[in-house]
Formats: C-alpha cells, sequence, structure tokens
C-alpha cells in the first residue's frame, strides 16, 4: 500500500501507484465500460469549485500536431450540487475518490472542504493552484483547506520547487507535481486538423490577445520529470509523499517519475489517446 | 461504448468518396450521426481520435465512409483502427415523417441517414453548395444545388443538416416553414471532441439557450 496522508488522522492509502489527472475522466464514471476503476490507485475528479460555473464561451479544443490545448473554464455544477449529484457513484466507483479543488479564495476553499468533509465517498481532496500564486496566498489556501479530508496541493510544474515548502509549511499531506501548463497556441491560429469551418479557433479575449489553454502532450514529460526531481530534492529534510504528474505516455515515462522519488503518478491525455492505458500502466507499476 | 480493434480489410473509392471496409467478427453498429472515436497508427494519425462515421453493416464486416480530406484516406488494407464508441446521438426520423432534405457539403456524416431514409421508402433530396462536388448516392436521391427555399422548407418533413452555421439554416428554416414539425430541423454539430464521453468538458455547444455537451448529447441536435 502507498500512503499519500501518514500524518493525517485517516490516512490516504492507495492500492497502486497510478491514477488520472484531475480534468481527464470527468466527475465519476463517465468513462463506464472502458476504463477498469478497480485497478486504479485513486479517481481524482474534474475540478470543483464553491460555486457552479459554466463553460468557457466557446469553450476551446485546439488540437496540435504534438498535442492538445484545452479552454473549458472548468465548468462545474459547484461542490453542494456535486456531492448531492455524484456521492453515491463516488462511494460505489472502488478506489478512494479525490475531489479536485480549484484554489479560488481562502474563503471559498474553507467552505467547500466543510461540505466535502461530509461526502461518504470523498477520500481526499486535492488542491490545485493558479499557476501565477504567491508564496503567501499558497499558504493561506493551504490553511483554509485543512481540518478535512486529506490536502494534496497540486503545484505548478514551472513552480513546483518554489512553492513546495511553503505548501509544507502551511500544513499540505501530499504534492501533486506537473499541473497542466497554461500557454498560447503556438504562432498564428490555425483551424483544426480537421479542416471543418469554425472549428479549433481559438477564443479572442477581446483584448486582442489569444486564450490561453492546458496544453497536453508527451512533449511536456522531460519538464514534470525535472519538477518531481527539483521537488524531491527541496524536500529532503521534511520529505511529503509526491504524486508525479505530466505526459505520462508511456510505461516507462510512469516508472521514471517513480524512480524519480515519486510515491504515485498520474496520468493525462494519454487518457484521451488511449483509454486502455490507463489500466495497463497500473497493472504494470503493480509489479514494482 | 466500449473500445475495439478492426483490421482494415478493403479500401474502396466511389465518385471521389473513400469507403473503409473492416474485417467482420465484431458487432459495430451505430445510429446515423453517432460516431466512433478512431485510432490508426498511420502517418496522418492527429496526437486526438478522429470521429468516424459508419456507413453500414454488412455481412463481412462494418463499412466507414470518409471524405478525401479525412487523415483516413490514407488507410490502407491490413491497417488497424482502435475504436471506442458508439459515442454521442443520432439522427431521428419521425414516425410519419416522409420527406426528407439533406443541406451539406460533404455526406461524410449524413450518407448513413440518407441510405437509411430510402429503406424507409422516404424521398430524399440533397441540397448542395452550388460549387460543392457531386457526391456518389442512390440514383433515388434527388439532388439541387443552392440555398434553402420556401418550397423545399415546405415538403421537406425533416431537415438533416451538416452545415457550418446550422443556427442560421435553422433561423431560415423556420422563417419559410410557419408551425414545424417537432425535430424539423436536425443538424450535426462537431466541434473538437477529446474523450468522446463528456469528460472533458471541451465540447461544449450553445444551443438555444442551452449549453450541451456536443459528444454526449450531440453531435446531432435539434434545433
Amino acid at each position: 500500500m502507498i500512503e499519500l496522508a501518514p500524518h493525517h488522522k485517516r490516512g490516504l492509502s492507495l492500492a497502486n501507484p497510478v491514477m488520472n489527472a484531475s480534468g481527464l475522466l470527468g466527475f465519476a464514471d463517465e468513462y463506464r465500460g472502458l476504463i477498469d476503476f478497480s485497478r486504479l490507485g485513486a479517481f481524482v475528479t474534474n475540478a470543483l469549485t464553491a460555486r457552479p460555473r459554466t463553460p468557457a464561451h466557446p469553450p476551446n479544443a485546439i488540437p496540435l500536431p504534438n498535442g492538445v490545448l484545452i479552454h473549458t473554464g472548468l465548468p462545474n455544477p459547484g461542490v453542494r450540487a456535486a456531492i448531492r449529484q455524484y456521492d453515491r457513484e463516488w462511494q460505489r466507483l472502488g478506489p478512494p475518490v479525490i475531489v479536485h479543488l480549484a484554489a479560488t479564495t481562502p474563503e471559498d476553499v474553507r467552505r467547500s472542504v466543510e461540505h466535502l468533509d461530509l461526502a461518504e465517498g470523498v477520500s481526499g481532496v486535492e488542491l490545485g493552484l493558479r499557476d501565477d500564486v504567491s508564496v503567501e496566498e499558497t499558504e493561506h489556501v493551504i490553511r483554509a483547506a485543512l481540518g478535512g479530508p486529506p490536502v494534496i496541493v497540486r503545484l505548478p510544474t514551472l513552480r513546483a520547487a518554489e512553492l513546495c515548502e511553503a505548501a509544507a509549511r502551511a500544513g499540505a499531506d501530499a504534492l501533486t507535481v506537473g499541473a497542466p501548463m497554461r500557454t498560447s497556441p503556438p504562432g498564428p491560429l490555425s483551424r483544426s486538423q480537421s479542416a471543418r469551418p469554425g472549428e479549433g479557433e481559438s477564443k479572442d479575449d477581446g483584448d486582442g490577445q489569444k486564450s490561453k489553454g492546458r496544453f497536453y502532450g508527451p512533449e511536456v514529460f522531460p519538464m514534470a520529470l525535472e519538477a518531481v526531481r527539483a521537488v524531491v530534492g527541496a524536500m529532503q529534510a521534511s520529505p511529503l509523499p509526491i504524486i508525479g504528474a505530466g505526459g505520462i505516455f508511456s510505461e516507462e515515462n510512469a516508472r521514471a517519475i517513480l524512480s524519480a522519488g515519486a510515491a504515485a503518478v498520474q496520468v493525462d491525455a494519454a487518457v484521451w489517446v488511449d483509454p486502455a492505458f490507463l489500466s495497463r500502466v497500473a497493472e504494470a507499476m503493480a509489479t514494482l | 461504448m466500449r473500445q475495439f480493434t478492426l483490421g482494415v480489410a478493403e479500401i474502396a473509392t466511389s465518385g471521389g468518396q473513400i469507403y473503409v471496409r473492416c474485417g467482420g467478427g465484431l458487432e459495430v453498429t451505430a445510429a446515423p450521426g453517432q460516431f466512433y472515436l478512431a485510432r490508426a497508427d498511420i502517418a496522418t494519425q492527429p496526437f486526438l481520435r478522429v470521429p468516424l462515421y459508419l456507413f453500414h453493416t454488412q455481412s463481412g464486416g462494418p463499412e466507414f465512409f470518409v471524405d478525401p480530406a479525412h487523415p483516413y484516406a490514407a488507410l490502407e488494407p491490413g491497417d488497424t483502427l482502435d475504436l471506442v464508441g458508439p459515442c454521442g446521438r443520432g439522427f431521428s426520423l419521425p414516425p410519419r415523417a416522409a420527406h426528407l432534405l439533406l443541406v451539406a457539403g460533404t455526406l461524410e456524416r449524413l450518407h448513413s441517414l440518407a441510405h437509411l431514409a430510402l429503406e424507409r421508402h422516404f424521398a430524399v433530396t440533397l441540397l448542395l453548395p452550388p460549387d460543392a462536388p457531386l457526391p456518389s448516392l442512390p440514383l433515388d436521391v434527388e439532388i439541387q444545388r443552392g440555398t434553402l427555399t420556401a418550397h423545399l422548407a415546405a415538403w421537406a418533413d425533416l431537415i438533416a443538416a451538416d452545415v457550418p452555421d446550422p443556427l442560421t439554416l435553422a433561423q431560415q428554416a423556420r422563417l419559410l416553414r410557419l408551425s414545424p414539425p417537432p425535430g424539423f430541423v436536425q443538424a450535426v454539430i462537431t466541434p473538437i471532441m477529446p474523450c468522446g464521453v463528456g469528460a472533458c468538458q471541451a465540447c461544449w455547444v450553445e444551443i438555444g439557450h442551452h449549453r450541451k455537451r456536443a459528444c454526449v448529447e450531440g453531435p446531432v441536435f435539434h434545433l
């Protein structure tokens, strides 16, 4: 068993080091019939917020030769409605359910965690930090999340080493290293590869700038691996369990992240490319 | 919904259109307008899976229909397709309808609907843009070129559309046809759909005053 929250009174034990990343598999069992959830170490939900959020208008999925750029606006029904809608499914799903909570404001996070603490199907909370979060904000928002289920803090890939000690200081039980990087599409935007009019075009935010999105693809992996190594190095004095994430598209990628010192891995867009990959890599990592 | 593989047995071309015939052994079904998300180990495979529309299932195996611009126009016999599906909701032919008007520049996503309608003895008319290439279709299908007219709107019991601006087409249809029957305009709307199961939240489209996920609540929408 892998313990992700050794100092938390409830703990968070995983039978397998492989789970999905937030934003990939939906809120509950959308991938029913395609993924064997019982093989996973944990199931991580799409992002929830204290209040409901509508989709970005329009949402963007821009296929690129080496990956995909996605901007959704994190649509979700809000924490309370999500608990009403999904808690029974979370209890039935099999592996521990980790609810991903977007770290908006400390007050929203505190209220959300109070609700999540009452949900029987929730085993942990993953707090997703913004790319531009300050060290001070990081500490405030993590402290607001304490007192309920174990708290995993998802750090932006390129700032993971900078923020990891603040996260530990504030009381995080574990760290996810390797949030999808927000970026703009390279060059002038072209239409999608499907070449259908109107598809795949990025939104203009009104200020003449292209909107940003989360980039998924195998090219993220070297940066994710480097970030895991940097955080493991920075946390030697007071180590926390680390979940490595970003661009894992092969069993070798998953092994490399675990060898670098991570306790678990999150698989992202490889699931869209091949849903069976998640179960396959979980099976392979189970024998390590 | 399942994930499975099929071998490509034959590629046939007719009237500039490409038919991908696969080997048998698996039951593959889809309503017209439903799709499979496909992946093939070929150079033209994009990063994400590609929607693939079932033409029909012969006794020998399923057959898919793709446009010449589709990445799978480069498939060859012996290639393998990895499929996830069937995804989404397809077209519905109202029980008392008898006249189907197809409005499209390409038939990739309407081909199987045309054939199903002919099997059910519908009168089928295809309305093509003036410059669109003439597709290969059964002789029973009447082909017209131009824009939607009052005459066509009055004739049709159902308009099935695959056009760049389906909302404008639906608006025109409502102006030209008073008291249209329910489901009068059904249009296929396909933004990029990374997951096909409603998980990734990337394919929301605005239909009237509602937002819907194209991969699970579409790609065929009643407008």
